[in-house]
């Protein structure tokens, strides 16, 4: 009987303990799989969702994920990241007597900003928008965007 | 026992397994359709389910990108009858148009009676003559040379707005349309990138996606469920139209649309005030009572139509267009006033002010 009593206290601990394990293990892989993002801007081109550079503001640094597919007149690699001005640049869909034109980016890694400072299409749209620390900027015709992810919220309206 | 307590932990184990979700979040994005930039997200169960869903939206934002296009007439092999664009070359004439345009223009004469010509789809000539000056190099977001605004107040002078700017009728199951006068010019910048969202949004519904969201331009986004986060809410910042690089407030919602017009990106400035491109049909002038309002509902449509009209309502108007509406259209508004202070109106959005 005393036997009995010990291996049900003991059966008690070792599924009291596999509980708790399994649950770290449940609130482990909740916390890093949908943990928010620090705070970034991140570089698109065209139709793809996959950032083509990333701006961590927190890590202050700045990643280039893969050159941009551009025809091989152009003789640079695009994007080119310069780390002394702070800008990315990007070759854009705007053609001007059938040259397409760069886009340039200026970040700002204390102002957590970005800012596009050179582009060329109708109406000059998103070089017009300023600086913004939240508010994606987006090149219509230049088919360029920066969009930020920060705790601010999911999207901005 | 023991057994019976192994039993218990294999299948507590197996349950929190499966609750590890299959489906997966699947993105993709258009710059091609209505002069913005559209994109979706989708949570479901494969690749093949995503690419399907992708093509299926793709068409429904091509077919009213396709027949609201004011801009250039169809293309020969655009699979339509006519669009805008050349529909407002030809008055006085009844013209067959595609159920789909027949439909979204007796949205808009539905909307024109609900705020008593508030919101007003003809007055295309009006809102040209304006964005002629809002968007030249030399005023956009600068100051306007007071010859120049004169010139505008002149021009407006010669356009008028027309009580029944045309006619939409059925003959045998065919669709027509009659633009009634010369100064009608039908411009559906305000309905038809709501319009289409909301039918992207039944589709997704109707095909049981849950978890998505759908964002066509800053100015208006519809969302599903959030999948990532226990509440399943998304968190809405609320950009301030002054300082225009910071947020004023956050909203969390879910199986809602949210729409925003402003004075904040396209404007000019004529003695200290925002002449931008939402033109009041009632004064042919942009109102100046607010800088943005967001209307939270259930209807990307609707709301892309009543942002517009709201935007340039007197206050009075405003408060008892929502007193008579709210209910009935389950509409929520935050306003930021001219004064920068913020006015809400709102059912059970929750929603906090910085």
């Amino acid at each position: 009987m005393k036997n009995m009593n010990q291996q049900k206290k003991r059966d008690i601990i070792l599924v009291g303990l596999l509980f708790v394990l399994l649950g770290g293990i449940f609130l482990a892989f909740r916390l890093l799989a949908f943990n928010e993002d620090a705070a970034q801007a991140r570089v698109y081109y065209g139709n793809s969702n996959d950032p083509i550079v990333t701006i961590d503001f927190a890590k202050q640094t700045v990643t280039r994920h893969y050159d941009q597919d551009v025809p091989d007149a152009y003789a640079e690699d695009y994007p080119l990241i310069n780390l002394e001005n702070q800008t990315i640049t990007l070759l854009g869909d705007y053609t001007v007597n059938g040259v397409r034109q760069i886009v340039v980016i200026k970040y700002d890694f204390t102002k957590r900003s970005a800012q596009i400072i050179e582009e060329q299409s109708p109406n000059n749209i998103c070089s017009r928008e300023g600086e913004s620390t939240g508010w994606p900027l987006i090149c219509l015709p230049n088919r360029v965007r920066v969009e930020f992810v920060t705790d601010q919220g999911d999207f901005t309206v | 026992m023991k057994k019976g307590f192994l039993i218990l932990v294999i299948c507590l184990s197996a349950w929190m397994l499966s609750s590890c979700s299959k489906i997966e979040t699947y993105s993709f994005s258009f710059y091609e359709y209505m002069d913005t930039f559209i994109s979706i997200s989708v949570s479901t169960d494969s690749q093949e389910k995503a690419d399907e869903i992708k093509e299926d939206i793709k068409e429904i934002y091509r077919t009213y990108h396709e027949i609201t296009n004011n801009y250039v007439p169809l293309t020969h092999d655009s699979g339509f009858i006519t669009n805008l664009y050349s529909l407002n070359q030809m008055i006085n004439q009844d013209i067959e148009i595609d159920e789909e345009l027949y439909d979204i223009l007796n949205e808009a004469k539905r909307l024109n009676e609900l705020t008593e010509g508030y919101f007003d789809v003809s007055i295309g000539k009006m809102v040209d003559t304006w964005k002629e000056v809002i968007l030249d190099e030399a005023y956009l977001h600068s100051d306007i040379p007071q010859e120049v605004y004169e010139g505008i107040i002149s021009d407006l002078e010669d356009i008028d707005v027309i009580d029944e700017p045309f006619t939409l009728s059925t003959v045998d199951n065919k669709f027509y349309i009659r633009i009634n006068h010369e100064d009608v010019k039908i411009d559906l910048g305000a309905l038809s990138k709501g319009y289409a969202t909301q039918i992207v949004y039944d589709y997704l519904i109707e095909l049981g996606i849950e978890y998505f969201s759908i964002t066509a331009g800053s100015s208006s986004i519809s969302v599903g469920k959030k999948i990532d986060r226990d509440s399943e809410m998304f968190h809405i910042s609320l950009a301030n139209p002054v300082e225009t690089s910071t947020t004023y407030g956050m909203m969390y919602v879910q199986n809602k649309a949210i729409n925003t017009s402003g004075n904040f990106e396209q404007y000019a400035v004529y003695q200290g005030l925002r002449y931008h491109h939402v033109i009041s049909p009632k004064t042919k002038m942009p109102a100046q009572y607010y800088h943005t309002v967001t209307v939270l509902g259930n209807d990307a449509g609707v709301l892309d139509a009543l942002s517009t009209a709201l935007f340039s309502m007197p206050d009075d108007i405003f408060e008892s267009f929502i007193n008579e509406h709210q209910n009935e259209l389950g509409l929520e508004v935050i306003r930021f006033n001219y004064d920068e202070t913020i006015s809400t109106y709102l059912i059970d959005t929750v929603f906090e002010e910085y």
